[in-house]
């Protein structure tokens, strides 16, 4: 290729990566064109399988809300898998036993995970920098513990036979109808969540991270923004665990453990706490790790068991957060930006 | 109209220290007041008591009447008193405009979950309140920072970030924790002017500030604290005349 070329083609791709950077709805449309390509891509590649891709989309959903919380508000959550198992467990209660509409069931058990939410961080808001994280953490506990001992939700047993969604007369059956569903969810998500890190409310959630007492002392009240962005951030995870359970149809005391609410926060953590495309990259990442070591490390060594797992896990987290301290996602920012302003810094030298 | 501060016997226990030890005095004549006195006279204590931010063991603070004694911080703020940081706080991550425009538009929940939705009342108001927020950095001397994370200025212009957050929460009671530390002289000179011009437009500024001189020329009233009580009350000449004031000050700067 001649210079010309190569020069053209390089201030095209500039233009393009500036475009990026400045249209969120040319953002969502490429995500868009992403979660469309996965199908296709996921049948084809070692590792992935569709019910893979579910996954990814469930837990980007159930690690969402981290990103208001956690990335801006500075709240760390251990209590979102709670959240999840409450509204999984109350479909799963709903359709099995009173036969209730899969739909209905999932918006009672958001409203439920939420109205908890509401509740615990009224109480828990009034506490003060890391009680707030053992709060959370006592909460986790305590729903992972009933979860294991109540009779009413099959106490180590589960409950099995959980119907599947129907959305408008549509049967879900199979994974790629489902991936195409959670998909759009996610999608959805995404869309509004970000929308709410521009409003002044999020500016809020902003601001309480970088000074709690300034955010006070500008009139807003940090407790309810606390708690409302916790509220929001279960009531995410409830949707999740409710589109888990139907998909499923077993919901189990594992969904609840404390294991699964550091999983989300490590996914939220691994793509970037800061932006909504954080969720989805992390959970492509994370989970793309431990599917590839499941397959892997019994290969490599023969006796391992699934604890060697985690020991993976916490060595990939501390190597990404070691080079890309702001997650996969917030690193990838970052790069198109340095790039973007590399090539101009080379456009301005050759006009002088 | 000008505001009507009461603080009567207020006290402030830490174990068997009194940071503030049965302190009373009114305001009703608005201006600049400043408050001076050595190091661990009480200063912040008292602004961090007027702002919420400490409660007072024993004794009341009112505002126009209205009593403020075990408000929170935020409602504090609502009511009319807002402040500064002696340690820097600003919102580092958001720009200029962005930190004078939240305590503006962060209260009205309704306004904020409108403007998402993109109703268009909700959205007007939000534009208004921007317009607002670029006139008062354009007085505080940032109006050019606006679209800049506040984190990536200076520390003088962090300073004014901080006055113009103050300001636009609408105070009857501007609560200024040392100003001018760190700033240069010219710095100095502009944002004293500064307090003047605020404290004509019926916002009394209660300023806290090391440098005495400063103070003594810009308010009508100087208030001296010394180991949490009220040491001398006055006017600036009042004041720097007064023995015991000299006395207390013995071996620190005072000109």
């Amino acid at each position: 290729m001649s210079d010309d070329a190569l020069a053209a083609a390089e201030r095209s791709a500039t233009s393009v990566l500036h475009a990026v950077l400045r249209s969120r709805w040319l953002r969502y449309a490429i995500f868009l064109g992403v979660l469309a390509l996965v199908p296709a891509v996921f049948t084809r590649v070692p590792f992935y399988t569709m019910s893979v891709g579910v996954l990814m989309a469930i837990q980007a959903i159930a690690a969402l809300g981290l990103i208001p919380l956690t990335g801006h508000a500075g709240q760390i959550s251990l209590g979102q898998a709670a959240f999840f198992a409450i509204s999984g467990y109350t479909s799963a209660l709903l359709t099995t036993r009173w036969h209730t509409n899969a739909l209905l069931a999932m918006i009672a058990g958001m409203a439920l995970s939420a109205a908890v939410a509401y509740l615990v961080g009224t109480f828990i808001f009034r506490a003060q920098g890391q009680y707030l994280v053992l709060a959370t953490l006592s909460f986790g506990l305590l729903v992972s513990y009933l979860a294991n001992q109540l009779p009413l939700t099959g106490a180590a047993d589960g409950i099995p036979g959980i119907p599947a969604l129907a959305p408008f007369g549509f049967t879900i059956s199979g994974d790629v109808d489902m991936y195409y569903l959670v998909a759009l969810v996610l999608l959805i998500a995404v869309i509004v969540v970000d929308a709410l890190l521009r409003s002044p409310v999020g500016k809020a959630l902003t601001a309480l991270g970088d000074s709690p007492v300034a955010t006070a002392a500008a009139g807003v009240s940090i407790a309810g923004l606390r708690r409302n962005a916790f509220t929001l951030a279960a009531a995410l995870s409830a949707l999740a665990g409710s589109l888990y359970a139907h998909w499923s149809t077993y919901m189990d005391p594992g969904q609840a453990g404390i294991l699964s609410s550091v999983q989300l926060l490590i996914i939220a953590t691994i793509g970037g706490q800061r932006l909504v495309w954080g969720a989805p990259v992390g959970a492509f990442v994370v989970i793309t790790f431990s599917e590839a070591s499941k397959t892997l490390i019994p290969k490599v060594i023969p006796q391992a068991t699934g604890n060697y797992e985690i020991v993976v896990y916490g060595i990939a987290l501390i190597v990404i957060l070691l080079f890309l301290p702001r997650g996969v996602g917030g690193g990838l920012i970052g790069l198109a930006g340095r790039l973007a302003r590399a090539v101009r810094g080379r456009e301005a030298t050759a006009v002088d | 109209m000008n505001c009507a501060l009461e603080v009567s016997s207020a006290t402030v226990r830490y174990g068997g220290v009194a940071a503030i030890d049965d302190l009373s005095f009114q305001h009703e004549d608005g201006g600049v007041v400043g408050l001076i006195g050595p190091n661990g006279a009480g200063k912040t204590t008292l602004l961090n008591v007027l702002s919420g931010a400490v409660r007072l063991t024993t004794g009341r603070i009112s505002l126009q009447g209205r009593d403020l004694t075990s408000r929170k911080p935020h409602q504090i703020a609502r009511l009319g008193i807002t402040r500064t940081f002696q340690n820097l706080q600003v919102f580092g991550s958001l720009s200029v405009l962005d930190n004078v425009l939240l305590p503006r538009v962060a209260r009205g929940w309704a306004t904020a979950v409108g403007d998402m939705v993109l109703l268009p009342q909700a959205h007007r108001k939000v534009q208004a309140e921007r317009a607002r927020a670029l006139d008062l950095l354009d007085r505080v001397g940032i109006a050019e920072y606006a679209q800049q994370p506040a984190g990536s200025l200076a520390y003088g212009l962090q300073r004014r970030v901080e006055i113009a957050r103050a300001l636009a929460g609408d105070p009857e009671l501007i609560l200024l924790d040392e100003p001018l530390a760190g700033l240069s002289a010219s710095e100095s000179v502009d944002l004293t002017e500064l307090f003047t011009k605020v404290s004509t437009e019926g916002i009394t500024v209660l300023l806290v500030e090391h440098d005495v001189a400063s103070v003594l020329s810009v308010s009508k009233r100087v208030l001296v604290l010394d180991h949490g009580r009220l040491l001398a009350d006055g006017t600036p000449d009042e004041v720097s005349a007064n023995p015991e004031v000299r006395a207390a000050y013995l071996g620190e700067e005072w000109t």
